[in-house]
């Protein structure tokens, strides 16, 4: 089966630009979506949660800095937004101050227009490459499931799974980082707030429930890795 | 005495005054443009590249690669200029691979062969240009417009190494308005053949011009890196 491909936001008002960026991006094998100005752009990161977005700063009705700052200013578990979501800035600003500033304020990349294509694919392919170990934030998506932090949300193939509270908090922690392996202790601390390590039955509890909720895609999502603790199945 | 040397000195303070305002202004100006012209730029390089992918535009994408690193190299002259670090924008243009020099000499030459016979003679065989490609671009361009402009009858470009050079000749005869001034013509004429040489001496290289009564050889040789 091929990869999901990689969807990008272009955020970028002259029509000129963003239609034959988006069509080269297109035939790259990236999945494209477009937004002229920064309202627009949040709702579409909202609703897409796109891998990355390539966003130019001087926009219809706003800059892009104040993208930028929604972006990085949002608080995970409140909003669907991703904080560390992956940002490449393409400008026609090209001095040595405008590129701080963008940086200060939390571009992955800064890109000068007249840019080479081949360089800006190059770039984008490198931070996504970059950040695809971080932690999950805001609307997590790992294979088929996905898990909304504000509605509690968690939907498998298409299908709604009702959690507990603890269920619903052991499986965000697993998702944040899909392939990393969970010690109990760091799921008891994390999830349950406890400080010993005594209470391991618990989380054995927890953990089979929630496999077992989770096994209509034909395959244990929860995997036990033993005498470690646990860790989410790869995605197929 | 006193009151004379304080008015020579008004005099010269507000000259100087009114000159740094008009140097502040063209230096906005050139601000501004290279601002303006970044963003189209963008747009028609991304238009070239989304060309390139339709092989019955293939060709005019091709030709327009040229064109458009000379117009980058143009823009990064104006960022020069407005900055006064020339050699800053210089260090950050572009490099070009073996496949590119050739590539590049070719596509100057299919800009012009949209409008003129352009044949081209590789025997250069494969390069490396560890160098400013903008440069090479802007004195290609220039050779070739002014080849065009004050030529007539097919354009014959030729490239051949030349001890530790690659040689880039163009000839073409001499139009009949222009051979009615043989001593004009055997002036470098014009700014186009001045970026030239400039551009070929960025390069490490230079601009050699020659012409007859009925011929115009214009070469530029360029230095290479093994």
């Amino acid at each position: 089966m091929d990869p999901r491909p990689e969807s990008l936001l272009l955020v970028e008002d002259d029509e000129a630009t963003r239609t034959f960026l988006a069509d080269n991006l297109a035939a790259d094998g990236f999945q494209v979506a477009s937004a002229t100005a920064p309202d627009e752009a949040i709702r579409a990161i909202e609703v897409r949660q796109p891998d990355l977005v390539v966003l130019d700063l001087i926009l219809e009705g706003g800059s892009g800095l104040g993208v930028l700052d929604r972006v990085r200013a949002a608080e995970p578990g409140a909003t669907r937004i991703d904080p560390d979501l992956p940002i490449v800035v393409l400008s026609a600003r090209a001095s040595e101050v405008d590129r701080l500033r963008g940086f200060a304020r939390g571009a992955d990349d800064y890109v000068v227009k007249p840019f080479s294509y081949a360089e800006l694919v190059a770039r984008v392919r490198s931070v996504l490459r970059r950040s695809s170990a971080r932690p999950l934030r805001g609307l997590v998506r790992v294979g088929e499931l996905t898990i909304d932090p504000v509605t509690r949300a968690v939907r498998l193939g298409g299908r709604s799974v009702h959690l507990s509270a603890k269920e619903f908090a052991l499986l965000s922690a697993l998702a944040a980082e899909p392939a990393r392996v969970f010690t109990k202790a760091e799921l008891l601390r994390d999830v349950w707030g406890y400080a010993s390590v005594g209470a391991t039955r618990t989380i054995d509890a927890h953990a089979c429930r929630l496999r077992r909720k989770l096994g209509g895609a034909g395959r244990p999502l929860v995997l036990n890795v033993r005498g470690v603790g646990y860790r989410l199945a790869e995605p197929a | 005495m006193t009151a004379s040397f304080a008015i020579a000195g008004w005099i010269a303070a507000a000259v100087l005054a009114l000159r740094a305002r008009a140097l502040a202004g063209r230096l906005r100006a050139v601000g501004d443009a290279e601002h303006e012209l970044r963003g189209p730029l963008a747009a028609v390089a991304l238009a070239v590249e989304s060309a390139r992918r339709r092989p019955a535009l293939r060709g005019l994408a091709d030709s327009l690669e040229s064109e458009l690193v000379r117009a980058r190299a143009g823009l990064a002259d104006l960022t020069a200029a407005r900055s006064g670090r020339p050699g800053s924008a210089v260090a950050a243009r572009p490099e070009l691979e073996p496949a590119g020099f050739e590539r590049l000499v070719r596509s100057a030459a299919q800009a012009w062969g949209r409008t003129r016979r352009v044949s081209v003679d590789w025997r250069a065989g494969s390069v490396p240009l560890r160098r400013d490609a903008g440069a090479l671009a802007k004195a290609l361009g220039n050779v070739l417009s002014n080849a065009a402009e004050h030529g007539a009858g097919p354009i014959e470009l030729r490239a051949s190494r030349r001890s530790g050079d690659v040689l880039i000749e163009v000839t073409n005869p001499v139009s009949p308005a222009a051979r009615k001034s043989v001593r004009g013509l055997r002036r470098e004429r014009g700014r186009g053949l001045g970026i030239a040489r400039r551009s070929a001496a960025a390069l490490g290289g230079e601009l050699e011009f020659e012409a007859e009564r009925a011929r115009v050889r214009t070469a530029l040789v360029v230095p290479v890196d093994g």
